[in-house]
């Protein structure tokens, strides 16, 4: 990876990379239920994401950095997610967003959603709600910006392999045959 | 037609499409017996007086204690404008429907997913293979044995009245025992 | 087709291992139908549907939806709550008019307990179910256009709905999920000048439904794209 992983890069340096990393988050749309239309009416108008530069128009995982999960994750659409999440190019995030991406919510005892999607990609803003209001997800986007701008890439590039948290054992192998 | 007159007309049809039948709520059920299924739906879409066009749903209901898992297909007739729930009653270990996908075009996928939640099979249906559920999944699980794994490992407070005595006290409720504004059971 | 057999018999690692290559006889080009997902995740907000398509070219032959995607179970779940809890559940049913899902319950269960709703509630509900309907009609005009590549309705379309929005939690508490319907009535009554200003937000909805019919329906191009495609006959659609 160059020097990124090697070398901490000097603070002005540090500041004008985080800087422009955090301000042009591009997200992957992954509005699954419910929260999707949350999602959509907070890059609308009203409340208005793309004013902090993130911007719901990549057209692929290939083009985003950032990863918002809404809505109810069942385990047939699981290897889906982490297929999508393993394109999409690193430094990314992930955005759980709603209370049924975060922990299966009011689906909490069904047998077919999976309870959290910290079990299949790493997470890191919980947005919690049931759909949790534009504003809220404004705020959960304001705090990972903040810790964008303290990250350290080589701290972040340096760790070893991320791994999903897998709470409660692997959920299978992963199908890749596109049937 | 009303519930009554369905019924009546297809007792005179053919006797032996009606097992038997009941009235609930304003909507007829009949029990029609295996060999006799795919007829009486042939003849429930074709007749002119009962119209049935619509495929509305299929259901499965187990009941564990007489070992049986009862099929229900909803019917329902657009330019009618009247119900009738066709019944009827299978074991519950391989028990089998003919199907009625030949004469609904809809009854295929409603099929699929009785199929895949009760495990009743059905004759006849050209591609039974799982609609809703993961091709891994094991089991059925609108069967009343299976159980819902989360709520065995894991107490929900739900379950509880408020304001029935013994229960936890909730934010913003006041306490039964308090004497003051005491929440009746069944109050949300 | 017999001759795409003989070229995999052909081809290096195949049953027939050889560098013989059978070219396409008679001026003809031998083509194959492509088989493509249009997976799960798609951008557009039909929430989780996969279509198995075969492609000839660029014309679709053969679609076959998968669906299973959004299978939440709540027909095991109902069975673990009570009437009065699954109204939370069932009103994410339909997202988008979730007020009418809620609706059905409640009246299904007071017909089978032959309970009376005061006269009043009854008005109510059928003000707030009605509300949601143009709520999920908004979001159907600005989310068609979007798939056709019309980015204005959509926002359109969104500045409706948050004023619908805003109205709607004022008497119910919640913007998309409301679970204000219960069995025999509703959680509360509605709120001082509900009605008032209700009366001005459907005037002045009225009012920009203009600008939805010059964007849309004056359209040329969606005009082409969706008079006289797809048209389902209505044995089809009630089967």
């Amino acid at each position: 990876m160059g020097l990124v992983d090697k070398v901490e890069t000097p603070a002005p340096i540090k500041f004008v990379l985080n800087w422009g990393r955090k301000y042009s988050l591009w997200v992957m749309n992954f509005g699954l239920a419910c929260c999707a239309i949350e999602l959509i009416a907070a890059s609308t108008s009203r409340h208005d994401f793309i004013r902090l530069g993130v911007i719901p128009v990549a057209h692929g995982p290939r083009q985003a950095d950032l990863l918002v999960v809404a809505g109810t994750l069942t385990d047939k659409m699981a290897p889906a997610l982490k297929r999508v999440f393993e394109q999409i190019p690193e430094p990314k995030y992930v955005i759980s967003f709603g209370s049924c991406s975060n922990c299966g919510g009011p689906y909490w005892d069904s047998y077919s959603v999976t309870k959290g999607v910290d079990q299949i990609v790493p997470v890191d803003v919980y947005v919690p709600g049931c759909p949790p209001r534009p504003e809220a997800l404004l705020e959960g986007i304001l705090r990972l910006q903040q810790e964008i701008g303290k990250e350290s890439l080589k701290e972040r590039f340096a760790r070893a392999d991320r791994e999903p948290i897998v709470v409660g054992g692997p959920i299978g192998p992963v199908d890749f045959s596109n049937r | 037609m009303t519930p009554e007159e369905l019924v009546a007309h297809l007792q005179e049809v053919d006797a032996s499409f009606v097992e038997r039948s009941d009235i609930q709520f304003g909507q007829a059920s009949v029990w029609v017996p295996r060999d006799k299924w795919q007829a009486c739906g042939k003849h429930l879409k074709e007749c002119g007086r009962c119209r049935f066009d619509m495929f509305n749903f299929m259901a499965g209901v187990d009941w564990p204690e007489q070992n049986e898992i009862e099929v229900v297909a909803h019917l329902y007739s657009v330019r009618r404008q009247h119900h009738l729930n066709m019944k009827i009653r299978v074991p519950r270990e391989d028990g089998s429907v003919p199907t009625l996908s030949g004469i609904w075009r809809g009854a295929n996928w409603q099929e699929r997913e009785t199929a895949e939640l009760f495990g009743v099979g059905f004759e006849g249906h050209p591609h039974l293979v799982k609609l809703l559920l993961p091709e891994a999944f094991e089991g059925f699980p609108l069967r009343k044995d299976f159980l819902l794994m989360t709520r065995e490992v894991k107490e929900w407070e739900g379950r509880e009245e408020p304001g029935a005595p013994g229960s936890s006290p909730r934010p913003g409720r006041v306490p039964a025992a308090s004497g003051q504004n005491p929440a009746k059971a069944g109050e949300h | 087709m017999s001759m795409t057999e003989e070229r995999r018999a052909m081809f290096p690692g195949g049953p027939g291992e050889g560098m013989e290559l059978v070219i396409a006889g008679e001026g003809e080009l031998a083509t194959e139908d492509m088989v493509l997902n249009i997976g799960p995740q798609h951008p557009s907000t039909h929430g989780v549907l996969r279509v198995v398509i075969t492609l000839d070219g660029e014309r679709i032959t053969a679609a076959e939806p998968v669906i299973g995607y959004m299978h939440r179970g709540f027909e095991k779940l109902a069975e673990a709550r009570d009437y009065r809890q699954i109204i939370a559940l069932v009103n994410r049913h339909d997202w988008l008019s979730a007020y009418g899902n809620e609706l059905g319950v409640a009246l299904i269960v007071e017909k089978m307990m032959a309970l009376e709703v005061p006269p009043r509630a009854t008005w109510i509900r059928m003000l707030l179910t009605e509300w949601n309907r143009i709520l999920n009609h908004l979001m159907f005009l600005g989310s068609y256009g979007l798939e056709l590549g019309a980015m204005t309705p959509m926002f359109y379309a969104f500045r409706e709905r948050e004023e619908i929005q805003a109205l709607m939690e004022s008497a119910t508490g919640g913007r998309l999920h409301f679970t204000s319907c219960r069995v025999g009535g509703l959680k509360e009554d509605l709120p001082k000048g509900f009605l008032k200003h209700s009366e001005r937000l459907v005037k002045l909805i009225r009012h920009r439904l203009l600008d939805y019919e010059g964007l849309l329906l004056g359209n040329e191009i969606f005009k082409k794209r969706t008079v006289g495609v797809g048209v389902l006959p209505g044995s089809f659609v009630k089967d």
